[in-house]
Formats: C-alpha cells, sequence, structure tokens
C-alpha cells in the first residue's frame, strides 16, 4: 500500500471528555480520556494549529541569530459543524445532569466554574503509514451557535490544549446519528412567551476568557482558567413592529416612547428553542438580557431589517432532549 | 404519547415548568377501577339442584 495524498473526507476527528486529575500530573502523564470517544457533529470541519512560540536569540558580535529557542508551546483547535448532538456543551458550560424517561432522555448543561477538558483524536488514513494525534487537554474557550434563514444551525468551538502524542493507528470513524438542527425548526422568544416574529438570523457566542497558566519548569499548561463569562449575542429580524426589538432597546420593556433616563430595565429571559425532525430539542435559556445597540437601515432595494447586538448576564441552563439516555461524561481513568 | 410530545415533556420538566409527577400522569394515567356494585348476590336453585343456595361475593372489582 502507497502513501497517499488525501482529502479531509479521509480523516477522523472524535473526542471524549477526560480525568479532570490529568491536571494534577506532568503533562507526559496527563492521560487521554478512556471514555468512549464521540462526534462532534455532522458537517465538520476542524483545524489544529501548533506553535512553538519559538524565538530568534540576536546579540552583539553578530548580524545573524545565534541561537532560537523554543517557548511555551500553544496547541488551538476550532472545530465547525452542523449542529446535531450538543454533548459538547458539557465543555461550555461545566455539568450536566441526565433525566428524562425511555425514549426521551434530557441532558441539562448548566454553569460551573471549571471547565471540564477532553481528548481530541485527530487521524488521516494516508496508506502505509497512518497518522493519529491525540490532543490531551482540550478545554474551549469561545462557544458559537448560529442560526440563519435557509441555513443548519452551527456551531464552532475554539479553545486549547496542552498535550499532544502522535501516533500511526488510524481511528475509525463514528459518524454522528442525530439529525441535524436547521434555522426552520427555531423559535426564539424574548421574553419567556414572546416569541419574535421573522427572525432572519441569530447569533450566540459564550466566551470563557479562559487563560493558559504555565509555570516555571515546562512548556506546557499547568492549567487553563476560566475568567469573566460572557453571553453575547447578535439578532437580525424583518421589520414590522417597533415593540418587537426596538422598545425593549429603549427601556427592557414592549411599551416604551423614549430611550431610559437611567440604566433602563433588564428583559428577564431570553429562550432560543430548536426541534429537529426526530423531537430532539435543543433548549437554550438565558437570564439578565440587555440590548446595547440597535440598527434599523431603511434602504429602497433591500427589506428592512433590524438588527440588534445584546447580551445575557447568565444562561439558566440549556437542556438538550434526545433518545439517548446518558450522554458523555468525564473519565475517572487517572489515579 | 407519541415520541415528539414525550420530549417536549420532557424537557419541560427539566426546565421546572411542570413537575415529573404531573408528567408521569400525562403519560400513563392512573388506571382507575370502574364503578362495580360491592357486596352479595344471593340466589336459590331449584328445589331439585344439588347446591342448593349460591352466594357470589363481589369485590370492588366486580370480579
Amino acid at each position: 500500500m502507497a502513501q497517499n495524498f488525501i482529502g479531509g473526507g479521509g480523516s477522523v476527528c472524535l473526542y471524549a471528555f477526560e480525568d479532570m486529575d490529568g491536571w494534577l500530573v506532568a503533562p507526559a502523564s496527563h492521560t487521554k480520556s478512556d471514555e468512549t470517544q464521540v462526534p462532534f457533529g455532522q458537517g465538520v470541519e476542524v483545524t489544529i494549529s501548533r506553535s512553538n512560540n519559538a524565538e530568534r536569540i540576536y546579540g552583539v558580535g553578530a548580524r545573524n541569530a545565534t541561537a532560537t529557542i523554543n517557548k511555551q508551546f500553544g496547541g488551538t483547535f476550532t472545530i465547525n459543524g452542523a449542529l446535531s448532538n450538543a454533548y459538547w456543551m458539557l465543555g461550555v458550560l461545566g455539568a450536566n445532569a441526565d433525566g428524562g424517561t425511555t425514549g426521551a432522555y434530557t441532558h441539562t448543561y448548566t454553569e460551573a466554574n471549571i471547565l471540564p477538558s477532553f481528548s481530541t483524536t485527530t487521524s488521516f488514513e494516508l496508506g502505509t503509514t497512518d497518522f493519529a494525534s491525540d490532543l490531551i487537554g482540550c478545554v474551549i474557550n469561545t462557544c458559537t451557535i448560529s442560526a440563519a434563514v435557509n441555513e443548519a444551525l452551527k456551531f464552532s468551538l475554539e479553545g486549547t490544549y496542552r498535550y499532544e502524542n502522535l501516533g500511526t493507528t488510524k481511528t475509525s470513524d463514528i459518524p454522528d446519528v442525530e439529525p441535524i438542527f436547521t434555522f426552520a425548526h427555531g423559535s426564539i422568544e424574548m421574553p419567556d412567551g414572546t416569541t419574535i416574529a421573522a427572525v432572519q438570523s441569530f447569533e450566540l457566542t459564550i466566551v470563557q476568557n479562559a487563560e493558559p497558566v504555565y509555570g516555571v519548569g515546562s512548556r506546557f499548561m499547568t492549567g487553563v482558567v476560566a475568567k469573566n463569562r460572557e453571553y453575547n449575542f447578535t439578532m437580525t429580524a424583518a421589520f414590522n413592529d417597533y415593540t418587537d426589538l426596538l422598545t425593549y432597546f429603549m427601556n427592557g420593556t414592549s411599551s416604551a416612547t423614549a430611550p431610559d433616563a437611567g440604566s433602563g430595565t433588564e428583559i428577564a429571559t431570553l429562550e432560543l428553542t430548536f426541534t429537529n425532525d426526530d423531537g430532539d430539542i435543543l433548549d437554550i435559556n438565558l437570564t439578565g438580557i440587555h440590548l446595547n445597540e440597535e440598527t434599523l437601515p431603511q434602504n429602497v432595494g433591500e427589506v428592512v431589517k433590524e438588527d440588534v447586538t445584546g447580551w445575557a448576564r447568565a444562561c439558566t441552563n440549556i437542556i438538550y432532549t434526545n433518545d439517548v439516555q446518558t450522554a458523555p461524561a468525564a473519565a475517572t481513568n487517572i489515579t | 404519547m407519541d415520541k415528539k410530545r414525550l420530549k417536549l415533556l420532557m424537557t419541560k420538566v427539566a426546565k421546572g415548568e411542570i413537575t415529573r409527577e404531573a408528567a408521569d400522569r400525562l403519560i400513563k394515567p392512573k388506571k382507575v377501577a370502574q364503578n362495580k356494585p360491592v357486596g352479595e348476590i344471593k340466589g336459590e336453585d331449584k328445589k331439585d339442584s344439588k347446591i342448593r343456595k349460591k352466594t357470589i361475593k363481589l369485590n370492588n372489582t366486580g370480579g
């Protein structure tokens, strides 16, 4: 068998949540998860970037560098796809409780201060000698969920990883069997019970402001600290009622006639619900909503659409309901 | 209950909009016995019958 150049279809990317005790040991001993690996979704695209953060050493006596040193190892990942399962939400919010009954199991993700890390295996079928890389200590820094008319619900996960082990065993693919959520499956209520009609697009970005911590004695991260958390969103809706968004921008209610003289009132809740063809539900419940910017362009050649940007102060929960009883959970393979 | 309604119901339970007990009642309504008479039915066979008297006891399910 020869060595082949391949397209992305000849590669695989799967992940499993790790034992957090791995962060207590040296990077080389940070064992990858032994939990069953799962796919991130369907239509997945993966970009792994590595940096030695190398530096050329210059000094008097020579124009050329006299040495090169490696500084901190920097590994980052970006994983995009069509949202068909939300199991990775454990790495975004931090905690999960499974519930429900046969045929309708709920996975309720809630906020935690420590972000569970996961091991990601990328592998490539190259022919005689395949290639695989286990990325250890993957922590999600930014999660974006976006939806627009005529599109699938999409996700994007960006983060950093701690360590990496290379090998030559290609992993068999595990295709995601969960149906894809689409924008047509969605509804947006702000506050709960008040559906915003004719939403054209919505994007929610959850930012962890996670900072890798390095220490003396190692090039590799010793931990990742999730600092202040942000839930930012943008929304565009076809305009036919100024009380849908504009009055909420003015004072947080549907009855404003002028901007609030003070800090205004928070909108209690914002709920995004998507129900796919299988009846699976992704229910995102945000609270403490504030609209920060509003734009209402008038152009003879375009439908009048209103744009708003804002944020939520917190996420009550994200409930993912499907047919699977137990969502992927952290491993316990490190003693 | 069809799967889609069941998933919606369980999501509402997870969200705290309804209790699990209420959801269970919707999923599988409790069987309630029909109202049947409770007591005894006494009958008397003909004089030439081997069993001269017969008492049928009824329980609350009518059996």
